[in-house]
């Protein structure tokens, strides 16, 4: 057992760190609402820019060679940074799927190049194959739709068809996450490439949001301290009463027992219990840092909600993540049949 | 960063699994805590001691054996695991700190039977009027010849004292200084002149002990090491106790009990884990399981790597005590209205074991600091927020 990052994942963290504290601190995050797509592009430029897409790959898809661990590092550092960008679904979910099935736009995604998302099923996607191959259908809540190079939409549990963003009429919608979402229109599509991608994009996409919303708890919980330390009510600072010291104390608690779910699944990429970890840690990490981050913002009382207060980044980007790759309470289900498969046996 | 034992730990886990399948039994973590056969454990303590067990960590010169601090982990875990009596405290923070502080004649007569495991220690800590708040002590030990002589009452010495068993007692020796300042720590015989003792029974149907302490003399040699430096030695406890604490390596065995309980039960046809709120019981449960054996695994491992730890063991204690009271109400729901039978009333054993864990469970949550105390500990030397 080792509870420290290697040293190059030390120097990963402390970069990544200061990118942010000087780049996007949480004030400059706030005025992205005032020009989103162009802010979000120069974000994704200075990150691609940094190489950082290559983190999670091996030597032959263009990684230096990187490691699942390597990228959590950074997941983290984002999560703190509060800062949304497609690292999570095209490096982490769609680009670990495409490298693990052995097509070439993994490269790309590792270069930086290309930007590949995933279409999840949610109640309102529809789509259909016709009898030549292409594609017809609606899909909801597309990440990152204005930065995207290619999609993979879900066909059925398994496959996925690969399309060119130019194939597909792509429009962002008002969203109160942080994340870019959309809807893409699809009319008789060509379809670049069908592919069986099993459920890889689904278990790195939960470990890696796990280890975002692990990170946005955090910081959300340093601003509630913070903020508790140096606002005075009744004569003293509010963090001195037992009724915010205990609820600071319980975010404290769900972050750390989330904390090492989400290192753990990290350390297991390419092993067994990789994907029962990263459930593990999506299913508590999804359900704890949304909760986590409305008590940050209860913390800060009154101003708190006032829009676009600082701490609301770290709520609003846990409220655009939690549910994706795997709803909390399907991978409860997931892991309860797990379970209750062992019993029987 | 790796959460993987080594394969020497394995091996040694496998090792002290096997010790406790062919001397103790299979593992039941409640029964194991419920049922107390004084002479069954007696011969298990033997057979422990024999194994170099009893005094891991300790210095050579004082029968100490060299297991690794992740082994001595590892063998707290396991004998947590499968319900065995294991006296971890004496192991990990009172031999230590006896072997560094207490008198050559303490030393000489306590040790040995440390090392034999045939030593009860009782903390007296707690008092009628101090239980959070441990520095308000009042029990008086009054300076008289080559001794002191002790007045005063303590409560809830766990388990009960009995015959042969020593008080570590804290009491006042300087009552002008400041609180922390006049307190001394003293190993007192149970059976000593003036100690009476008498017995409360607990919602968990053990028994916790009152000590009455009537003009006894104590002589020096039982003064744990400096007068008025007793604070020193209970925060020193504390210090060596941050990873022993109280294990909580049942709950996978307990959890799978209660999987199995679901899946082999049915009721008005249909089987208990087939209901939607079982499933995701389930789940959820299965998650928190996971995430309290790991909670302990890196705390352990950070502090054997000599890192800085602030309130991991205050996280762990309040976590890992309430998981346990989350474990046996999802089990009395399984069970239903057979949840208030007792293992007196015959009908099912798990049921009786289960009734028996929802008691046990409530002092879980109050004794070692309440977890009221646990979670200021961590606003405050965790998160750094100001003092009330």
């Amino acid at each position: 057992m080792d509870y420290e990052l290697s040293e190059s994942q030390r120097l990963l963290k402390r970069a990544a760190a200061d990118f942010f504290a000087r780049e996007y601190p949480l004030d400059r995050l706030r005025e992205f609402r005032h020009d989103r797509d162009a802010n979000e592009r120069a974000l994704w430029t200075a990150i691609s820019g940094m190489g950082w897409t290559a983190a999670p790959f091996s030597e032959e898809v263009g990684g230096y060679p990187g490691s699942f661990m390597d990228a959590a590092v950074l997941l983290e550092e984002m999560g703190r940074g509060a800062c949304a960008s497609p690292f999570v679904h095209s490096t982490i979910a769609a680009g670990l799927a495409l490298a693990e099935a052995g097509h070439p736009l993994g490269k790309g995604i590792a270069a930086g190049e290309a930007v590949a998302v995933m279409a999840p099923r949610t109640v309102r996607s529809a789509v259909q194959q016709s009898a030549d191959g292409h594609l017809d259908g609606t899909c909801l809540a597309v990440p990152w739709v204005n930065l995207a190079t290619h999609y993979l939409v879900p066909i059925d549990e398994h496959r996925f068809a690969l399309l060119d963003a130019s194939a597909v009429t792509a429009t962002r919608l008002d969203s109160a996450g942080s994340d870019c979402i959309g809807q893409l229109q699809i009319h008789d599509a060509e379809v670049a490439a069908l592919l069986d991608l099993g459920d890889t994009g689904v278990v790195c996409g939960g470990a890696g949001v796990a280890l975002v919303l692990l990170g946005t708890g955090s910081r959300a919980l340093d601003l509630a301290v913070a903020y508790a330390k140096e606002r005075i009510q009744f004569g003293k600072p509010i963090g001195a009463f037992q009724a915010l010291q205990h609820k600071c104390a319980d975010m404290l608690i769900a972050l750390e027992a989330g904390r090492n779910l989400a290192y753990k699944a990290a350390t297991l990429y390419g092993q067994d219990g990789f994907a029962r970890l990263a459930r593990y840690a999506k299913a508590y990490l999804g359900e704890a840092v949304p909760r986590i981050t409305r008590d940050a913002i209860q913390v800060h009382g009154g101003v708190g909600f006032i829009d676009d207060h600082k701490v609301q980044l770290c709520y609003r980007l846990a409220l655009g993540l939690a549910n994706s790759y795997g709803r909390p309470g399907d991978l409860r289900r997931d892991v309860a049949m797990a379970q209750l498969a062992t019993a029987r046996r | 960063m790796d959460y993987a034992y080594t394969d020497e730990e394995i091996r040694f886990r496998d090792e002290v699994r096997a010790f406790l399948a062919r001397e103790w039994g299979p593992p039941d973590p409640v029964a194991g805590r419920d049922v107390h056969d004084a002479t069954r454990e007696r011969e298990f303590m033997a057979k422990v001691a024999s194994r170099g067990w009893l005094t891991m960590g300790w210095p050579e010169e004082y029968g100490g054996t060299s297991f690794s601090p992740m082994e001595r982990y590892i063998l707290s875990q396991e004998m947590n695991r499968a319900g065995a009596p294991f006296p971890l405290y004496n192991v990990n923070v009172l031999g230590p700190l006896l072997i560094k502080f207490a008198s050559d004649e303490a030393k000489s007569e306590l040790l040995p039977k440390m090392r034999a495991g045939a030593l009860k220690f009782v903390l007296g800590y707690t008092e009628p009027e101090t239980g959070s708040d441990l520095a308000s002590l009042r029990t008086r030990a009054e300076r008289q010849g080559d001794g002191y002589v002790i007045n005063g009452q303590k409560l809830y010495g766990l388990p009960h004292p009995e015959d042969g068993d020593i008080m570590f007692l804290a009491a006042r020796t300087d009552p002008d200084a400041p609180i922390r300042k006049g307190i001394s720590i003293f190993l007192i015989d149970s059976t000593a002149e003036g100690v009476t003792v008498t017995q409360n029974r607990t919602l968990g149907g053990s028994y916790v002990g009152a000590t009455y302490y009537d003009n006894v003399y104590v002589p020096a040699s039982r003064r744990l090491g400096e007068e008025n430096e007793g604070w020193r030695y209970v925060r020193e406890c504390m210090d060596l106790d941050r990873v022993s604490g109280i294990p909580y390596a049942h709950f996978p065995v307990l959890f799978e009990m209660l999987v199995a309980f679901a899946s082999e039960h049915e009721r008005d046809g249909t089987r208990l884990a087939d209901e939607p709120w079982v499933i995701d019981r389930i789940g959820r449960l299965a998650i928190e399981v996971e995430a309290a054996q790991l909670l302990q695994e890196m705390m352990a491992c950070k502090v054997y790597a000599g890192a800085e730890v602030h309130a991991e063991s205050s996280v762990i204690k309040a976590y890992c005590t309430e998981l346990e009271s989350r474990l046996a109400e999802f089990g009395r729901e399984l069970v239903g209205e057979l949840a208030p039978l007792t293992s007196d009333a015959g009908v099912d054993e798990f049921i009786g074991r289960l009734n028996f864990l929802s008691r046990l469970n409530v002092a879980m949550t109050i004794v070692g600091g309440t977890n009221e105390i646990q979670r200021n500990i961590i606003a405050l030397q965790g998160l750094g927020l100001p003092r009330g």
